[in-house]
C-alpha cells in the first residue's frame, strides 16, 4: 500500500476511521470525507500520529453528492495524478418500525447510503480505470443488508443494494483491472453501536457462533486483505464478517 | 403467534388482487391469466400511487399486491441520473407501502406482497439486461418487512425471475435472448409467463405464508448457472 492513493468515504469516525487509520500505517495517502461532523473529523486529526498528516487529506464531501465527489476525484488527480483505491464506507442509520418510520428518515438513510455508495462509484470509477496498476473499490455494506432486519428497513434496503451495486460494478469494469467487492460486516464496536440499548447488543452476541461483537480492526484488516493480493482473484464476492451471525 | 393460513375457497371469496405497474409488458401478459382466477377482485394500478389511495379503500379481508418491478437495464445505463431515479424509484415505493400497510392494520386486514424481480446473480446472466441494485434493495426490503411484520398477517415475498422474453422490448433483441435463455435452463426451455401462473395462484390462495420472507428463484435451474 506505500503510497496507493486511497479514498475513504465516511473516513473520520467508527469503520471509516479504523480503516483510514490502517491504510495510513501501511503507507497510504488517503484522502477521508466526511459528510457534516466538523467536530468528528478535527477530533480525528488531533487523534492521530504527526507522522500520518502529510498523508491524509479530509474533506466534506457528502459520498452522495456526485458533483462534488467529482470535484473531489479531480483534485485528487491533480494532486496525485492517480487513485489506486475506493472504500465505500459511509452510512448512517435511522432506526424505527416500518410503520413508524417517517418518510425523511427513510429518504435521509437511503440517499446517504445506497446513494452515496452509488454516487462515489460513478465519480471515481474512470480514474480507478486509468490507473496503470490494479486498484480496488470495496463497498461496505452489512449483514442487515444480507438477511434483513426488523426495525431497519431504511438501512436493510440500502445495504442490500450495496451488495447488488458491488455485482453489477463487478461485471461492469471487470476488464479494468478494479477488484471490486463487498464486505458485509456484522454488529462492530462503534458509536453507532455504543447508542444502542444494551439489551440489544446481548440479543445481537447471543445470536453470533462467538458470542462477541467485532471490533473496528477486525473489519479494517478484511478491507486492506480485499484491497491487496488476497484480493486480486475475487471479484463481485460478498465476504461475511460476521463472527457467525444467525439471526 | 397465530399464523393465519386461508383456506383457498374462503380465500378466494375475500381476496382483492392489486396488479401494481399493471402497464408493463410483464403486467400485460400476466393480465389475461389474472382476469380468470375465480372469486378474485382484480385492481389495476399503473404505478404506486398515493394521491387516489383513499379512492381505492380496501374491502377484502385478505389482500395480494402483485408488485412488478420495472425491468430496467442496469448494465446500459448505470448514470447517476439512473441512481437519482432508482432512489426516487425505492422511496415512492416504500411510500405507497407504508400507507398501504398502515391502512390494513388499522382495519385488521391482511395483505401479501409479491414482489418480481430479476436475479441479481448476474455470473449466471452474463449476457443478459440486470438490475442486482435495484433487485438487492428488494430483497433485503422483503427480507426485514417480513421479521417486522408477521405477526400483523402480512406476508411477502419475492419471485426472482429469470429474464423473461416479454422483458425485453425489442423483438430482434428478444430472438437473440431467447436462445441465450434457453440454453441456461436445465430445460432447455426458456421461462415463460405460464411458469409462473401457478407460483402466483399459490399464493393468492394464502398456501405459501410460511414462505414470508423467502426470494424465490423462478427459472428452471438457471439460477445455478452451469
Amino acid at each position: 500500500m506505500n503510497h496507493s492513493v486511497v479514498l475513504v468515504t465516511g473516513g473520520t469516525k467508527g469503520i471509516g476511521k479504523a480503516v483510514t487509520v490502517e491504510f495510513l500505517r501501511q503507507g497510504a495517502i488517503v484522502i477521508a470525507t466526511y459528510a457534516s461532523d466538523h467536530d468528528a473529523a478535527e477530533q480525528f486529526q488531533l487523534s492521530l500520529t504527526p507522522a500520518f498528516h502529510s498523508r491524509l487529506w479530509v474533506q466534506q464531501c457528502p459520498a452522495s453528492d456526485y458533483e462534488k465527489t467529482t470535484s473531489l476525484c479531480e483534485a485528487i488527480e491533480t494532486r496525485w495524478g492517480q487513485l489506486d483505491g475506493v472504500v465505500n464506507n459511509a452510512g448512517i442509520t435511522s432506526d424505527s418500525l416500518f410503520l413508524d418510520m417517517e418518510m425523511a428518515a427513510w429518504k435521509k438513510v437511503l440517499k446517504a447510503n445506497l446513494g452515496g455508495a452509488m454516487m462515489t462509484s460513478l465519480a471515481a470509477i474512470d480514474l480507478l480505470s486509468r490507473n496503470r496498476r490494479a486498484t480496488f473499490l470495496i463497498n461496505i455494506s452489512s449483514v442487515s443488508g444480507l438477511y434483513g432486519r426488523a426495525g431497519q428497513a431504511n438501512y436493510a434496503t440500502s445495504k442490500g443494494g450495496i451488495i447488488g451495486l458491488t455485482k453489477l460494478l463487478a461485471r461492469q469494469y471487470a476488464d479494468r483491472h478494479i477488484q471490486i467487492n463487498c464486505l458485509v460486516p456484522g454488529l462492530i464496536e462503534t458509536d453507532m453501536a455504543n447508542k444502542m440499548p444494551p439489551d440489544k447488543v446481548t440479543a445481537v452476541e447471543d445470536a453470533t457462533f462467538l458470542k462477541r461483537i467485532g471490533t473496528v480492526q477486525e473489519v479494517s484488516d478484511a478491507v486492506l486483505y480485499l484491497a491487496g493480493k488476497g484480493g486480486s482473484y475475487m471479484s463481485g464476492s460478498v465476504l461475511c464478517l460476521d463472527g457467525g451471525f444467525f439471526k | 403467534m397465530a399464523v393465519w393460513v386461508l383456506h383457498p375457497e374462503e380465500t378466494l371469496s375475500m381476496t382483492t388482487l392489486f396488479l401494481l405497474n399493471s402497464s408493463t409488458p410483464l403486467g400485460q401478459e400476466l393480465l389475461p391469466f389474472l382476469q380468470t382466477l375465480p372469486n378474485v377482485r382484480l385492481q389495476l394500478m399503473i404505478a404506486p400511487d398515493l394521491e387516489h389511495e383513499d379512492e381505492r379503500v380496501v374491502h377484502s379481508k385478505h389482500n395480494v399486491f402483485l408488485i412488478l418491478t420495472p425491468f430496467f437495464d442496469e448494465y446500459a445505463s448505470f448514470t447517476p441520473a439512473y441512481a437519482e431515479f432508482l432512489l426516487d424509484y425505492l422511496n415512492g415505493l416504500v411510500a405507497w407501502m407504508q400507507t398501504t400497510t398502515r391502512r390494513l392494520a388499522q382495519h385488521n386486514q391482511s395483505g401479501t406482497f409479491i414482489f418480481f424481480t430479476t436475479n441479481p446473480n448476474v455470473r449466471s446472466f452474463l449476457d443478459y439486461p440486470i438490475s442486482p441494485t435495484l433487485d438487492e434493495s428488494i430483497h433485503a426490503l422483503v427480507k426485514t418487512l417480513s421479521k417486522e411484520l408477521h405477526a400483523l398477517n402480512f406476508y411477502f415475498y419475492v419471485l426472482c425471475l429469470e429474464p423473461l422474453q416479454c422483458m425485453v422490448s425489442d423483438p430482434m433483441q428478444a430472438r437473440s435472448y431467447k436462445k441465450k435463455m434457453a440454453a441456461h435452463a436445465m430445460s432447455k426451455m426458456p421461462l415463460k409467463v405460464d411458469g409462473i401462473q401457478s407460483i402466483i395462484q399459490a399464493v393468492c390462495e394464502g398456501n405459501l405464508s410460511l414462505l414470508s420472507g423467502s426470494v424465490l428463484s423462478i427459472g428452471v435451474g438457471s439460477v445455478l448457472g452451469y
